[in-house]
């Protein structure tokens, strides 16, 4: 293959993988997307046009053809951010109260420390307004993580080291429990949901897809359980390596 | 003299006439999309993308007018065949019926004396 061809596959690649993200916004099945991936192919192999030549912008192609009612597909992309942003909350709440109690004392929230837990969940409940702006620019799908790592690290540093300091002195048991409990139960929430929810990969017209359908399960049940096996590897961690050792 | 050639037809022209003149492809058989795009280019309609093409088909499976079949290619990615149905067949001829009697009235109010219009 000469360098034009490789440079020329790269950008079709790139161009139907965002068509197929902004098919999936448009809640278009697999299959439908599947069989709109291969007609573009075949039409791109006739004419020998760039897809913009011939589709135009993704977003607008996906458009059109949500408009002419593909066949919709009832998957709620944003219940599975909603369950996972909420465990990250859960998790960011477990990390806090895991050092006071280990070390048998009291969980102390700061007044700052309680406005940047408002904030982090004032982001997660406005999820919804900016998904679609998250999901079509990968940097800010990497900003995600990235932020609340960032609050993670800000929250212990802003942890008060006395009772005096704190606006709220708890112990850190129940919050401990309580994170626990709530992240078990959306895991399994999403285990539940996962395993009734028909698997819907995308599925070329004249290819079977069932081999892939099987690994796509697994991949999304250990999802599910990410934040229960983080906080199990974070207990290890603190248990193992005190703060102050 | 062909004016295809010369000039383009206006674009609301071609998205008006595009409906009807892609069932009438598909009047001798199954055809692909590309291949509809050439023979409509061919008969000097002017030239269509494939983003305009398909979300008309689509449109056309949606309502019954048109059937599907993916056959597989010798070397290539395989072709999505269109073909028209009995409700297919049954709507081309009413919107031909409709076209002509459109084109008729149009070019007969073209050509009526230029003092028609607002009355006095």
């Amino acid at each position: 293959m000469t360098k034009e061809q490789t440079m020329k596959t790269a950008s079709h690649k790139k161009w139907l993988d965002e068509l197929t993200l902004e098919l999936r916004l448009n809640d278009v099945s697999g299959k439908s997307i599947g069989d709109t991936l291969a007609t573009v192919e075949e039409f791109l192999a006739d004419s020998g046009q760039s897809p913009e030549e011939a589709f135009g912008t993704p977003r607008r192609y996906a458009a059109e053809l949500a408009g002419g009612s593909v066949r919709p597909f009832r998957k709620d992309m944003r219940r599975t951010l909603a369950l996972g942003t909420t465990s990250l909350v859960l998790f960011l709440v477990f990390s806090a109260a895991l050092t006071p109690w280990l070390a048998g004392g009291q969980l102390f929230i700061g007044g700052l420390q309680l406005i940047f837990w408002v904030v982090l969940a004032a982001i997660v409940v406005a999820l919804p307004l900016y998904l679609p702006f998250l999901l079509r620019h990968f940097w800010a799908v990497l900003a995600v993580p990235l932020i609340g790592g960032t609050f993670g690290v800000f929250s212990a540093i802003l942890t008060p080291d006395t009772a005096d300091d704190a606006l709220l002195s708890i112990p850190p048991t129940p919050v401990l429990l309580i994170s626990v409990g709530l992240l078990i139960f959306l895991s399994t929430i999403g285990t539940v949901l996962n395993l009734r929810e028909k698997p819907d990969p995308v599925i070329h017209p004249l290819e079977d897809g069932t081999t892939t359908t099987l690994k796509a399960r697994w991949l999304g049940l250990i999802t599910e359980w990410l934040f229960p096996i983080l906080a199990v590897v974070l207990l290890g961690i603190t248990a193992l390596f005190p703060a102050g050792t | 003299m062909d004016l295809s050639a010369a000039e383009p037809w206006p674009g609301d022209w071609n998205r008006a006439s595009l409906g009807l003149c892609a069932l009438q492809a598909l009047k001798d058989g199954p055809s692909y999309g590309y291949a509809i795009i050439t023979a409509l280019e061919q008969a000097g309609l002017g030239t269509f993308k494939g983003g305009t093409l398909y979300p008309l088909l689509t449109r056309f499976e949606t309502a019954g007018w048109v059937e599907v079949e993916w056959r597989a290619g010798e070397s290539g990615p395989g072709r999505k065949y269109f073909s028209l149905t009995s409700a297919g067949r049954t709507e081309l001829e009413h919107q031909c019926q409709q076209w002509l009697s459109f084109t008729q009235s149009t070019t007969a109010f073209l050509a009526a004396a230029p003092d028609r219009g607002v009355l006095q």
